[in-house]
């Protein structure tokens, strides 16, 4: 019976049950209800099915759903050191990242202050026994004319950039009397505490250095040394960087779980 | 308080406020997903889940039925569940009827006046149009859920399920023939309680 009614017959039908006709329509469907069995049938089958339906017994909650405010915290408020640490290590990657690309267009680049620093390290190394040696800058005074020149060259060739040509013009002036050199020595002492004046002082050490090299090139410790630092795999920046970069998360995370853990346990 | 107060007070964060609406409507959202979804454990999560995404996007809610309101979180939440038991189908051991332990909750049971073999039989009947509701595609059920179980007008179910009211209508008029085919092969099965049905409709 249900078989011959069209789709539309059907959703009328169903309308027509729970009372959503407009009164034309229903008062039309009443009467053609009258006259058809087989669409009074149909009727009664749906009317059948919704009440066996409104019938069904309901479900009654197995608990309580209110809300605890940890519920609705969509997470436990995290302490600012985690963004910091995780932004930290991201930090770190990018600079371990550029850090190893070889030092083009120094100048223009960001990190040339730790490229410098690289390229200096090992000669400041290097150089540092000799110093050692040295007995007194005194001894240098006649001689310091006639070295400048080769300093001045060293430094130009080693370190092509802007800041140590800057530097290089310092030593010049310090080359041409005894005390400046102390002097400029004094103040990379001074600065070597600021870690941005780092760069800087090794220019001067370099300097003395490099007049006393000039001087004690026999000496077999210079010889030695370079040996060491020839080819070094990470530069005591890049060793920090990876640091920064495997121990921050790590705290990161360590701290999120223990404050997600005490979260938890809160609530 | 009247409900327009809890929602306003609800609305500024005030947690039991809202609780108190949650209150009222548990059993309504709860017997919905059970519906929709056929396991109490799985109704529960999705009423718990339905709730809580009702306080984060309260907000975003602007007068109107709030009972629609809640119920078309309800279900959206249920359609996800059904969306995830797509994706990673789960074959069940036993079919649902045997596991009659889970299914029914205590508190049913006391509601319920009748004898035991009575309170059987209507479990009985229960659990199977339950399975009919389930062998509907999931925007049927939907429909059939909110508009014949819950009682909802078309209106209501059409603000409900966010669809037009002329597809409400023809999609409940399908899931009634749907499931009255399903409920025929069902009746020779349990004649007696279906004759009950029939009687007193007439």
């Amino acid at each position: 019976m249900k078989k011959n009614l069209s789709p539309r017959d059907l959703t009328q039908l169903s309308a027509y049950l729970d009372g959503e006709l407009s009164a034309s329509a229903s008062a039309k469907m009443k009467s053609r209800l009258a006259r058809d069995p087989n669409l009074a049938a149909a009727l009664d089958d749906l009317r059948d099915t919704k009440n066996i339906l409104r019938r069904m017994p309901k479900r009654r909650a197995p608990r309580n759903f209110t809300l605890s405010p940890q519920m609705v915290a969509a997470r436990p408020p995290m302490p600012r050191l985690v963004p910091v640490l995780n932004y930290a290590s991201i930090l770190a990657i990018f600079f371990l990242f550029i850090s190893f690309i070889p030092p083009v267009g120094f100048g223009a680049m960001a990190p040339a202050p730790e490229m410098m620093m690289e390229a200096a390290a090992p000669a400041m190394m290097e150089e540092a026994p000799a110093a050692e040696e040295a007995p007194a800058e005194e001894m240098l005074a006649p001689m310091a004319d006639s070295v400048a020149e080769e300093v001045m060259e060293e430094a130009a060739a080693e370190e092509p950039a802007a800041e140590e040509v800057v530097e290089g013009e310092n030593a010049m002036g310090a080359v041409a009397t005894v005390e400046p050199t102390a002097r400029v020595a004094d103040d990379a002492e001074k600065s070597s505490t600021d870690q941005e004046a780092e760069g800087i002082a090794v220019a001067p050490t370099l300097l003395a250095d490099g007049t006393l090299v000039a001087e004690f090139t026999a000496t077999p410790s210079i010889d030695e040394m370079p040996k060491d630092f020839a080819t070094p795999i990470f530069s005591r920046w890049q060793k920090i960087l990876l640091t920064v970069i495997l121990l921050f998360p790590v705290a990161a995370y360590i701290l999120r779980r223990a404050v997600i853990a005490k979260w938890k346990k809160e609530s | 308080m009247d409900e327009t107060a809890l929602i306003r007070f609800a609305k500024t964060g005030d947690l039991t406020a809202f609780n108190k609406l949650v209150l009222q409507y548990q059993d309504m959202l709860y017997n919905t997903a059970y519906r929709i979804l056929g396991d109490p454990g799985l109704a529960g999560d999705a009423t718990q889940e339905a709730f809580i995404s009702a306080f984060r996007k309260l907000k975003s809610y602007r007068g109107g039925s709030f009972k629609a309101w809640l119920l078309r979180i309800v279900t959206n939440t249920c359609y996800d569940e059904l969306r995830r038991q797509k994706r990673r189908p789960t074959t069940p051991l036993e079919p649902i009827t045997e596991n009659d332990e889970e299914m029914e909750s205590p508190q049913w049971l006391a509601d319920s006046a009748d004898s035991p073999e009575k309170q059987l039989e209507n479990l009985e009947l229960e659990q199977a149009i339950q399975r009919c509701i389930e062998n509907l595609p999931p925007d049927f059920r939907a429909v059939v859920v909110l508009a014949d179980i819950q009682g909802l007008d078309y209106k209501e179910a059409a603000s409900a399920l966010k669809k037009p009211l002329g597809t409400i209508k023809s999609r409940l008029a399908r899931a009634r023939l749907r499931l009255r085919e399903c409920l025929q092969k069902v009746k020779e099965l349990l004649p007696a309680a279906f004759r009950l049905e029939g009687e007193n409709n007439q």
